[in-house]
């Protein structure tokens, strides 16, 4: 493929991503498109009612602005304000409430229920309420973000998730391609050579993870001191394996770089690797916006997912492999012997035979038999 | 380099928009005078942040207080005025990945809880990943069961309790729990578990004739502080378990303090320790 063939493709990919992210926040933005109501009293009292801390009120007990029970006044229901302060002088045998104020309580007020200040407070002035006094500083109402996501929601936050991790491992490949260059090579040079092997004890390995980390915890809890060091035993340990996996999956998305990239650099001429890692990294995250973005399209979204799943799988236990082969890429593994490459030029396998011609060496031959002797 | 550039741009802004769960901040204050009651059950679940418990003013029953994010979690209370019992919860996001939201167990999530003195009060928490500040001097707890998880938990007796406490049982999850002067809760039973973290029981406070402990330990570390006049006696069972028995004398596997049977008071504890160390250091 042609270098001007990848930049359209890439470019392509570019404005794909991002009508993208414009539909999906066209999307989210719909969603949070706030519900108006024609008679704000009564969503008002319909968000009480679902409030956890509210209370059930009825419309006709509400009056909108300051309302006061005067001393000597008594009311056998419910008492309510609406964006204005309550003041309770006399007796109130239900539940009062202001939405949007105080509830002030005078003396000789007395309210038998509970009494509620929703953005206010219950203020006791000499009066007394039998039941609980209550306030909150607003409603508490609707799912709890993450509870119940819709699609787009959902979708929207595998895509964000995705992108974190590229983002976190983008840093991880800049800093790993700046101060251990040598390490990723020689652990992507395993690769290539050992992949089998790589992959095999990367298996291993990761089975090998749970047990390893009970017996070093095993291991210093039978020495006293060890015991304090469990904690940090455990985090220095959960580093490491994270460490290793970063750091095999590095290698392997600069292989996928490489091979997406082959052909752009020039013989002779230095290999980026940053360009590369990124470009091979970029893969694994086209391979999980496409898993996340098709989350909700039956078959086919799964099958996505699964792919990426699958693939990401592979490359870092393939990835954690080569980093125990190499010992996080401080040691070579063990050469296999490389096959010549294939003759360049079309007469190329013929031998060229020098002008003054080429001794024939000796035939070996075979010592005589006893019988011809 | 161009379109790799807008490929990334392109990734910000799927990304970094508004975030599902910004922050929705509410406050919640509730009180009940106490009436007629004359017993408190209280039942907490709460997971995320901080919690404080101690005594409430005088005329009330409870006063609670709570700051929580709407979007990731919702606290309620509820009272029932037959069985006498609150209710104090939190019902937290679970997401669809199974996880609850980071953000959903930072600091600024609290709840301060006050209770009646004067009435006997059954205290039930179960706590999750939260710092715990149980401040229970003047009150009177006939029976308190503390269930913690990732937890930091301080729990104090700062003072004698009036009548001696039926039961104390407390399960340390992971994390570490420290109980100042447990002496003063008088408590006819106390069972304290850790299961990996550090256990730190001050065992002073006003207590006379025989305390009653027993202790399991597992993956972490006791220490017992001990008043100079008690005595106290260990009968542990250990699995590669270390007991600092520095001074102590061993008869049919217990472990007792010198002068054990000269002191006035004794601490008899019970239990075992699994990978974990106790040891006893001796407080004026």
């Amino acid at each position: 493929m042609r270098a001007s063939d990848k930049v359209r493709r890439l470019r392509r990919l570019a404005i794909g991503l991002l009508l993208g992210a414009v539909t999906v926040h066209g999307a989210r933005a719909q969603n949070a498109a706030p519900q108006t109501g024609s008679d704000p009293v009564a969503a008002s009292l319909d968000s009480l009612r679902r409030d956890a801390n509210g209370m059930t009120l009825e419309r006709a007990a509400v009056q909108s602005g300051s309302r006061t029970v005067r001393a000597g006044e008594h009311l056998a229901g419910d008492v309510a304000s609406y964006h204005g302060p309550l003041e309770i002088s006399g007796t109130v045998d239900g539940s009062v409430a202001a939405i949007g104020g105080d509830v002030v309580l005078l003396p000789g007020g007395h309210v038998r229920g509970d009494a509620l200040s929703v953005g206010g407070q219950v203020k006791l002035a000499g009066g007394t309420v039998d039941g609980e006094m209550r306030s909150i500083s607003a409603f508490s109402v609707g799912p709890l973000a993450g509870a119940q996501l819709t699609p787009a929601q959902a979708t929207r936050r595998s895509l964000s998730l995705a992108v974190a991790c590229y983002l976190i491992l983008v840093a991880m490949a800049l800093a790993v391609s700046f101060f251990a260059r040598g390490h990723l090579e020689t652990i992507g040079s395993t690769i290539r050579t050992n992949f089998s092997r790589a992959f095999l004890f990367g298996l291993l390995g990761e089975i090998a993870i749970i047990p390893l980390f009970l017996l070093s915890v095993v291991a210093l809890a039978i020495t006293i001191v060890g015991v304090l060091l469990i904690p940090f035993a455990a985090v220095a340990f959960a580093l490491g394996v994270m460490g290793a996996l970063a750091l095999g999956f590095l290698a392997m998305s600069l292989l996928a770089g490489d091979a997406i990239m082959r052909g752009d650099t020039a013989a002779g001429e230095a290999r980026p690797v940053v360009s590369h890692l990124i470009t091979g990294l970029s893969l694994f995250l086209v391979l999980w916006l496409l898993g996340s973005a098709s989350a909700y399209t039956g078959f086919v979204g799964s099958v996505l997912r699964l792919l990426a799943v699958l693939s990401t799988w592979i490359a870092a236990t393939v990835g954690l492999g080569a980093v125990i082969i190499t010992r996080a890429g401080t040691r070579a593994a063990a050469r296999v012997p490389r096959v010549p490459p294939p003759p360049a030029e079309e007469y190329a396998w013929q031998t060229p035979t020098p002008v003054s011609g080429v001794a024939a060496a000796r035939r070996p031959t075979p010592a005589p038999r006893a019988s011809q002797q | 380099m161009k379109p790799l550039l807008l490929a990334l741009l392109s990734l910000f802004a799927i990304g970094g928009g508004p975030a599902d769960g910004a922050r929705a901040w509410r406050n919640l204050a509730a009180s009940r005078p106490r009436g007629n009651a004359d017993s408190l059950r209280v039942i907490v679940r709460y997971d995320a942040g901080r919690i404080s418990v101690g005594a409430a003013a005088a005329p009330l029953l409870y006063d609670a207080r709570a700051r929580f994010d709407a979007n990731e979690q919702r606290l309620s209370r509820s009272y029932d005025a037959t069985t006498h019992t609150l209710h104090v919860g939190i019902d937290s996001a679970v997401h669809t990945s199974g996880h609850s939201r980071a953000g959903a167990r930072e600091p600024e999530g609290r709840l301060d809880l006050g209770l009646a003195t004067g009435i006997p009060l059954d205290i039930d928490l179960d706590l999750g990943a939260t710092r715990a500040v149980l401040d229970l001097g003047a009150l009177w707890v006939d029976a308190m069961h503390v269930s913690t998880g990732a937890t930091e938990t301080d729990l104090t007796f700062g003072t004698l309790n009036p009548q001696p406490m039926r039961d104390l049982f407390v399960d340390a999850g992971v994390g570490s729990i420290t109980i100042h002067q447990l002496g003063n809760a008088r408590a006819q039973h106390t069972s304290i578990e850790s299961t990996v973290g550090t256990v730190d029981l001050d065992l002073g406070g006003a207590w006379t004739g025989e305390m009653p402990l027993t202790l399991r330990v597992a993956l972490g570390s006791a220490t017992l502080r001990v008043p100079r006049d008690a005595g106290i006696a260990l009968r542990l069972s250990r699995r590669i378990a270390n007991i600092d028995s520095d001074g102590f004398t061993v008869r049919d596997g217990v472990y007792y303090s010198s002068g054990y049977e000269l002191a006035k008071r004794h601490i008899v504890v019970d239990g075992s320790a699994t990978l974990a160390s106790v040891d006893v250091t001796w407080k004026e």
